[in-house]
């Protein structure tokens, strides 16, 4: 059987740790104590709104360098409205037709915004139709590539950096966040956490549930596509989105 | 096909001191980079001494390679995913040519990797009439230039505006323009075509997570992202030790790489990689192969004084803080690894004679072990590299690189250990240098081997009378008084 040269390779490695390939190394893939990481979880969780509105100011401290947009809406016809008037503002990085393309999510599709685009002429893709074969890739390629704007969630989105975690999922593909010239993203309050330690502690939890949870992709966005390689300027838009808008819905209390 | 040229350090090392474009763009990086990294240790909420902490955790996993890199594949193979263990740089690139000639590939993208710099795939892939287009915007900029990356982070570093300017004028035919903004619109426009029609993505690794069976990239421009998610097929190099057991070692590895690399936060975009397209998704490559490199790095591992060095996670930060790469620049190590991690790792590789100016050449002045996010100590090991040269080491079958240097110190080491030898050569020297005292009571040459210590310096002769029989003469007048 062919193992791709599996076999020799590992046994070279062993050779060189000088070590048996029976050895056990019970704590190796330990997880934090469970204690600890109910904690957090807890606490997250049951963090208060006011608590959670800290986090979100210190986000926007935090976006600020980074040229990244961080919006508190109250409702998501409100961000619906903001989106539309983006829409309006900008114009097509390629070509002249404006199209947006959305990720298939219950945030999105409660925001009601594609009535409200096609009412200004705009094209609406979605991402992943039914039929999911080659063409359907090929399909979402080319139109995201063409948009002008990608509308996505986010699984979580964490407060110290301004970073969205994006988990690769039918109807959430990654194209969306990265072809389009503007990414916008909409989360709720509740999806804000604190930092990197709560988010592996939450990823680790969800991995206990389902060892397969992060499937074959996951991807953290920090600001927008930027570069310095030209004699150290920052310039936004290497090859992902030049700008970067994140909407958080706070909620009307 | 590889390009080592670690033979030519010090003429390379000479042309870099001479220019003064790369001379003023090292040093604002250092300012910048290196000033930045240090600070942002500080303000770590664990403090600078969490690199110890990343440290162990990357100590764990070399030590436990063979059981991760298992499991890693097991989990990409179960996800539809390829992988292939390349024991060599030539099994690495065949491997990739194979697989870009089924898919009759004619273009692939590439993101930035410097693993695929030490293959040498680039050069392959020409030969095979592929065209590799770089997409990092420093090493587009390096290729069209027909050049070598000089930075680790920051390939172009040695270019100017203008220089840039004309290359895009030329060879993209856009308007002259300094503009960096209006250049870097051009080069997104060019290889966003790229991108889109490319039968192949190539990708490094930065830390794969061996629980979970991913593979992770980073970069900030979105071109790793492009180059992994557009073409059919992508390919992911990594050198065998970029792995970490668990998913959460990433939050501490994550938090100083991107602190160590470019003073961020956290880096603009992390990617986990698993695997090809699954059921159900229209998105991401129909096929997915990892390769897994050793090219000599089990006989790093194999060494007990050399295994800290398999912890690097190649972020350059140590090149933004040696004093060393901030004069000579990147290009003298002659290898895809330069300054302080080049200085050790690429004698390991390439053989510790071949390259011993790279370690020779460095100061042990420590510098690079403070910016190192995962607290490698490189001057411990830069020092043990030249005791290999001093001494010799069929192990790494480095020869001794002077062996009239070794016999003198063999004799000075006799004629210290007795007194008496000691005297009678002191009395020697002192004699002898009065032959070569000037009528100004300087010496300002000495001959043969000597002469090293007047070349750019006079120097005082030994006093006529030694301090001991001056001590001697005194102890013996006090008594008489
Ligand atoms: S030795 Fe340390 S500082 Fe240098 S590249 Fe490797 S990890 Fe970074």
């Amino acid at each position: 059987m062919n193992d791709y040269g599996q076999a020799k390779f590992l046994n070279n490695i062993r050779k060189a740790l000088r070590v048996d390939c029976k050895r056990v190394c019970p704590d190796l893939f330990c997880r934090q104590s469970a204690e600890e990481s109910m904690l957090t979880i807890d606490r997250i969780s049951s963090r208060p709104h006011s608590l959670r509105l800290l986090l979100l100011e210190k986000m926007i401290e935090a976006a600020k360098p980074l040229n990244l947009n961080v919006i508190p809406v109250k409702t998501l016809p409100e961000a619906a409205q903001e989106i539309i008037k983006l829409a309006s503002e900008k114009k097509p990085e390629w070509g002249d037709e404006e199209s947006v393309v959305l990720w298939k999510h219950p945030l999105i599709e409660e925001m009601n915004i594609v009535e409200i685009l096609r009412e200004r002429n705009i094209a609406v893709i979605f991402s992943n139709q039914p039929d999911t074969g080659q063409t359907e890739r090929d399909r979402l390629v080319k139109e995201s590539a063409g948009s002008f704007i990608g509308i996505t969630s986010a699984d979580y989105c964490i407060a110290e950096t301004g970073t969205l975690v994006l988990k690769t999922a039918p109807g959430n593909e990654r194209i969306v966040s990265l072809l389009p010239s503007i990414h916008v993203a909409v989360i709720k309050l509740e999806q804000l956490i604190a930092d990197f330690k709560e988010l592996y502690t939450l990823l680790d939890k969800n991995l206990e549930n389902d060892p397969e949870w992060i499937e074959n992709g996951m991807t953290f966005i920090t600001g927008p596509s930027k570069t310095a390689d030209i004699e150290a300027t920052m310039v936004h838009g290497a090859h992902g989105p030049r700008e970067l808008y994140i909407y958080v819905v706070t909620g009307t209390c | 096909m590889i390009r080592i040229n670690t033979e030519n350090y010090r003429d390379e090392a000479i042309k870099g001191i001479n220019d003064p474009v790369l001379q003023k763009a090292l040093a604002d990086l250092q300012v910048r980079f290196g000033r930045g990294t240090a600070e942002a240790y500080r303000n770590l909420p664990e403090g600078p001494g969490l690199r110890r902490k990343a440290h162990e955790i990357r100590m764990k996993a070399v030590e436990n390679l063979d059981i991760l890199l298992e499991r890693l594949s097991e989990k990409i193979r179960a996800r539809g995913g390829h992988v292939f263990f390349a024991e060599d740089a030539d099994a690495a690139v065949k491997y990739c040519l194979e697989t870009a000639r089924k898919h009759n590939v004619r273009l692939a993208v590439k993101g930035k990797s410097m693993t695929t710099e030490e293959i040498g795939l680039n050069n392959a892939f020409a030969a095979a009439g592929i065209e590799i287009a770089e997409t990092d915007l420093g090493e587009y900029i390096i290729q069209l230039a027909g050049e070598h990356p000089s930075h680790i982070i920051a390939p172009a570093i040695h270019k100017t505006r203008s220089e840039i300017g004309l290359l895009f004028s030329e060879k993209l035919k856009i308007p002259f323009t300094t503009d960096p903004e209006t250049l870097t619109r051009a080069a997104r426009k060019a290889l966003r075509e790229k991108f889109l029609s490319a039968g192949m993505g190539i990708s490094g690794c930065n830390i794969a997570c061996a629980e979970t069976g991913h593979i992770t990239v980073v970069s900030n421009e979105g071109n790793i992202r492009m180059s992994t998610t557009l073409p059919k097929v992508h390919v992911a190099f990594m050198g065998m030790e970029r792995i970490t057991a668990r998913l959460s070692d990433h939050d501490i590895l994550f938090r100083l790489l991107s602190r160590g690399a470019a003073v961020q936060k956290m880096a603009g975009y992390v990617s986990y990689i698993g695997g090809p397209r699954q059921a159900g998704h229209a998105d991401g490559p129909d096929e997915f192969h990892l390769v897994i490199i050793d090219n000599g790095r089990t006989k790093i591992l194999a060494d007990e004084e050399f295994r800290e060095m398999l912890c690097c996670i190649r972020c350059g930060a140590c090149l933004n803080v040696c004093p060393v790469y901030g004069k000579i620049g990147g290009h003298a190590y002659g290898y895809a690894y330069s300054g302080p991690v080049g200085a050790v790792v690429t004698p390991l590789l390439v053989g510790i004679n071949r390259a011993k100016d790279l370690c020779l050449g460095e100061t042990l002045c420590g510098a690079c072990k403070d910016a190192c996010p995962v607290d490698i100590d490189l001057p411990r090991m830069l020092l043990l590299l030249r005791s290999k040269l001093a001494d010799g080491d069929s192990k790494w079958n480095a020869g001794r690189e002077n062996t009239g240097e070794k016999m003198l110190y063999g004799i000075w080491s006799e004629i210290v250990q007795r007194r008496w030898a000691y005297d009678a050569m002191l009395g020697l020297s002192r004699e002898g240098s009065r032959l070569f005292t000037g009528k100004d009571g300087m010496i300002s040459s000495l001959p043969f081997f000597l002469q090293g210590w007047t070349e750019s310096r006079d120097m005082k002769p030994p006093a006529r009378k030694s301090f001991m029989r001056q001590w001697k003469k005194l102890e013996k007048q006090r008594r008489v008084k």
